[in-house]
């Protein structure tokens, strides 16, 4: 090296990546930007945290009346049922006792009664991040009698949904407005030096244009990341403190690293179109383009594509199939009769008992038309369930699909989880039935042992744990994006870092677009 | 004067000619009318199979009345029939609230049943917002292409210097702005075509539900609405450009202010209105009516009472001294009467659910001051007649219908008519029970409905003009 040389210190990542902290957070337009973005993402988690709340409410209250009927049943039939109204008795509870007084004893008018146990669904804190299905699904499934179909019809339980537009959640906000968001604090790194003629000055600066690119890039994605970790983690902490168990923070955690590698993967898609090397509104506009392919019209092209592939009965045709085939069974009541005796020969049938038969083939009708929509309710359960997996597997086609559908995931409000606790209530509903079916035939009364044997109304059997494989899919897919994306992006660079002269003049501003 | 339309003039052919050699745009452009031809023809081919089974069920809904086996009047009335709501034809052009209501009620006497089968609950969504009609796509996607065209347009001028230039040989901007307004604008509206052509496409159909003249008029509205919309946002995009020091910094902020009214505010104003107004669900409302009919049966002394001022009514009206003596059937009479008593009970808590409606409906409206696009969405589904306010005009006239063929048999009943022992005759009995025939109220009702709206988008876009017409850049000494 000659004397005269002066040798320029190239500066290393960690200096360049707190350089370009520095400059970002001293930037006015950034720190708006942010100031917006943050704001938005405050009010869509305190809806989430009132929406939850409010579930959760409904959830305990659902839970207390199943007590209470079950309280009431046990007085009943131990006859310590206080005869004397009380004016604390709601006016719900007073027609209970009302109620159970006169049919807590015979089976058979138990088993008839409806509206009497809820099977309820107690939503996880997380559910703050995403309304998911929830507006589409009822945390809460009032046992209706008999009728299996009118138990699981979900129309009568869930709240009409008013809201045209969707809802305002932590899921829409980083699906869709945080890159955006990303977008606009990103589209220029690279053009904004070559209009403002600065592009040698900062090429002199470090041994790699790409790399410099890509620590503005992430940088930048960072402070956005950051802001959406921070309101979240620490809203979340503060409403439902007493309620994070090893489930909860594995699903915050899962959902944590989906939501760093959505939006560094919208900073990667960023640096791959910055190293095309066009202007600045180029570049704005093509990741405009490529945000609303990606956000809006591939995840609804999906949805629709995988509703077309998969068509699943409405809900009323359960209700109309279950009527059909207990008219039916009811035809041939005589064939069930038969069968009943040769499956249970310990309960003595007087055949000559017009009435006894006459409560028989009705029950044994009913029996049979609840096999038949139970089957009815399980196909349409397979059905929905398949949709939902479809859906899982086009991960892959869109990053907002698969951090939606983990999101979903991780809030315990997605489709499969609904489907899941329907066909709990669905199992709960038949379990009931059974409690009481043998009994009313046998001519025997309810006892303390047949409320004992009740199921506990409660979604004890849905899965809580995070379900991984979903997981592994939707994060990896998410990871195979940003690498292409970085690959692509650095490598994008990397072609104009050796062909560009490092001895040339400035280009003038708006060259290009002149 | 002459001279600034002739600045105009040149302005909008320069601009035309740039923006159609530039692939990006034409490509942008080529993608938008594609996407709207697609949206057009999904949601046309969807009202078509909508309307058909609509109108077959409804048929087969009125044979099935005609033909049935029950043995006496009052019992049809339990019996009941099925009426299905009608598609309006410019569902085609904005599929509104559609999906989010059921679309038929099963109507009998003493119940109220809400409207089932709605598709949405049946429908998967990842996005959870509408579905894209034309005419959501061109109020949402519209604007964000005015946005890139606008921006280029002002960048092209202001990176280039001949923004200086032009303003410093005494063009006018406003001359300027409206050349390149006119520009955008046109070349937005040919690739727009494929979506408006819904508004046109009941014309050539069979069963219109709208008379024509009705259909021109709510075309007509919706088209000078998205006009006038068109014309707010491309004002907002001139007068930011122009005022903003860098092109980026302009892009961002209009890009922001659009997802700030087309993408947050419509989803805050439904939250908001849904927390503040809560509506209660289909099995709370069954409840709460029969907890109703239960309570006000509940004193036999009451019942009896009103039985007895009945039977004195009757008696007086008849001018006889007997029960036995009365020319009709007092069992018949004491339905009628009992109908009225749970209508009135209905009407008390029906009431208070369209009591949090309507406080809904105020409370998105109130934001509609600050969205165009709420009000545009709003104009546009009101005047296609597929909001909410139609289907529940629906709803109120198939109880109107429920109420009407419930007194009538009723009345059939009380006065001890016969159904005729052949098919024929029965079949002429049940037909004196007149079909459900529905209608939508007339395009002036709808345009009066939508005034506020209308008058905010004409501020909207005499406001964005004026503004960004007044709004020159200034001339930068430095170049």
């Amino acid at each position: 090296m000659d004397q005269g040389e002066h040798r320029i210190e190239r500066p290393n990542t960690i200096r360049l990546v707190y350089w370009e902290s520095l400059m970002a957070l001293r930037s006015g337009g950034v720190k708006a930007s942010l100031a917006i973005f943050g704001l938005l993402l405050v009010i869509a988690i305190v809806l989430g945290v009132i929406r939850t709340q409010a579930r959760q409410n409904d959830s305990r209250l659902a839970e207390q009346a199943n007590q209470s009927v079950k309280e009431i049943f046990h007085d009943v039939l131990e006859g310590t049922l206080d005869s004397a109204e009380t004016t604390e008795n709601s006016d719900r509870q007073s027609r209970l006792r009302k109620q159970l007084r006169m049919s807590a004893k015979s089976p058979y008018l138990m088993s008839h009664a409806s509206n009497l146990w809820d099977v309820s669904l107690f939503p996880s804190p997380l559910s703050a991040l995403s309304v998911g299905s929830s507006q589409k699904w009822p945390d809460l499934y009032r046992i209706h009698g008999v009728s299996l179909a009118k138990t699981v019809d979900r129309s009568a339980q869930i709240r009409p949904i008013t809201n045209a537009y969707g809802p305002f959640d932590i899921a829409f906000v980083v699906m869709a407005i945080a890159p955006l968001v990303v977008i606009g604090l990103t589209f220029n790194v690279s053009s904004r030096d070559r209009e403002s003629a600065l592009q040698n000055l900062t090429l002199a600066q470090t041994p790699s244009l790409g790399k410099l690119m890509a620590i503005r890039c992430f940088v930048l994605a960072s402070l956005v990341i950051g802001l959406v970790l921070c309101v979240v983690n620490v809203a979340l902490l503060i409403a439902f403190a007493g309620q994070f168990d090893l489930n909860v923070v594995i699903n915050l955690a899962i959902w944590n690293i989906a939501t760093t590698l959505y939006l560094l993967t919208w900073a990667s898609l960023s640096l791959f179109v910055n190293s095309f090397a066009k202007s600045s509104s180029t570049n704005g506009a093509a990741l405009l383009l490529l945000w609303l392919i990606l956000v809006l019209l591939v995840p609804r092209f999906v949805s629709h594509a995988v509703q077309e592939a998969v068509p699943t009965l409405p809900e009323s045709k359960l209700v109309e199939r279950e009527k059909n085939a207990f008219d039916d069974a009811s035809e041939n009541a005589g064939g069930l009769v038969e069968q009943f005796q040769l499956e249970h020969p310990e309960i003595e049938i007087d055949l000559d008992d017009e009435q006894q038969m006459a409560l028989l083939k009705y029950l044994l009708a009913h029996d049979a038309a609840g096999r038949q929509a139970a089957e009815n309710v399980s196909s349409h359960y397979s059905a929905q369930s398949l949709r939902a997996r479809y859906l899982n597997f086009c991960d892959w086609i869109s990053p907002a699909i698969s951090f939606r559908n983990q999101t979903d995931q991780s809030s315990g409000n997605s489709e499969s989880a609904f489907i899941g606790f329907s066909a709990h209530a669905a199992d709960v509903q038949a379990k009931v039935l059974e409690g009481f079916l043998l009994p009313s035939i046998a001519n025997e009364q309810c006892t303390a042992e047949t409320i004992a044997a009740l199921p506990s109304f409660q979604e004890t059997d849905i899965p809580k744990r995070p379900s991984f494989l979903s997981s592994i899919q939707s994060i990896g897919s998410l990871l195979v994006w940003l690498a292409i994306l970085m690959i692509l992006g650095l490598r994008g660079f990397r072609v104009k870092d050796l062909s560009v002269d490092r001895t040339r003049l400035p280009e003038r501003p708006g060259v290009e677009n002149a | 004067m002459t001279r600034i339309a002739s600045t105009a003039r040149a302005t909008f052919h320069k601009e035309l000619r740039l923006l159609l050699r530039d692939p990006f745009c034409v490509a942008l452009l080529a993608c938008f009318s594609i996407g709207l031809a697609v949206a057009s023809w999904n949601s046309y081919s969807l009202w078509r199979g909508i309307s058909t089974r609509q109108s077959n069920r409804q048929a087969d809904a009125r044979e099935a009345w005609l033909s049935q086996s029950t043995a006496n009047a009052h019992m049809a009335t339990h019996v009941g029939q099925t009426v299905y709501k009608p598609i309006s034809p410019l569902t085609g052009f904005d599929r509104g609230a559609v999906s989010n209501f059921g679309s038929r009620i099963y109507l009998q006497s003493h119940h109220q049943s809400a409207a089932k089968n709605n598709p949405r609950q049946d429908s998967i969504d990842l996005l959870q917002n509408e579905a894209y009609s034309p005419a959501v796509l061109l109020a949402l996607i519209g604007p964000l292409l005015i946005i890139v065209l606008g921006c280029a347009s002002i960048a092209r001028e202001k990176e280039g210097g001949t923004l200086s230039i032009l303003l410093t040989t005494g063009a006018k901007w406003s001359s300027i702005a409206t050349g390149k307004s006119a520009s955008v604008l046109l070349a937005l509206f040919i690739v727009a075509i494929p979506g408006l052509l819904p508004l046109a496409m009941p014309w050539f159909e069979s069963n219109w539900l709208l008379p024509s003249l009705d259909l021109l008029a709510r075309a007509t509205v919706i088209f000078a609405a998205l006009s006038a919309y068109y014309i707010g946002w491309l004002g907002l995009t001139f007068l930011v450009s122009s005022k903003s020091s860098t092109t980026t910094g302009s892009f961002s902020v209009l890009i922001a202010l659009w997802s700030i009214f087309a993408l947050v505010m419509p989803r805050i104003a439904g939250d908001v209105a849904t927390f503040a107004s809560p509506l209660p669900t289909n099995a709370e409302i069954r409840l709460e009516k029969e907890n109703a009919v239960h309570d006000s049966n509940k004193s036999s002394l009451a019942k009896t009472k009103a039985d007895k001022a009945l039977e004195e009514r009757l008696l007086k009206e008849f001018k006889v001294e007997r029960i036995e003596d009365l020319p009709i059937d007092i069992a018949g009479a004491r339905m009628i009467d009992q109908e009225v008593q749970t209508n009135r009970l209905y009407d008390k808590i029906e009431g208070r659910v369209a009591q949090a409606r309507d406080r809904q409906n105020e409370l998105v409206s109130g934001f509609q001051f600050a969205s165009p696009y709420l009000t545009m969405r709003a104009v546009s589904a009101s005047l296609s007649a597929t909001d909410r306010t139609h289907h529940f005009d629906f709803v109120n006239s198939a109880e109107n219908y429920r109420r009407q063929f419930v007194k009538d048999l009723n009345v059939s009943e009380m006065n001890k008519q016969k159904l005729g022992s052949s098919p024929e005759e029965r079949r002429s009995f049940w037909a004196q029970v007149k079909e459900f025939q529905p209608t939508f109220v007339s395009a002036t009702k709808d345009v009066m409905r939508s005034v506020a709206a209308l008058l905010c988008i004409v501020v909207w876009a005499i406001v964005m003009a004026v503004a960004s017409l007044f709004a020159a850049p200034k001339i930068s000494r430095t170049r």
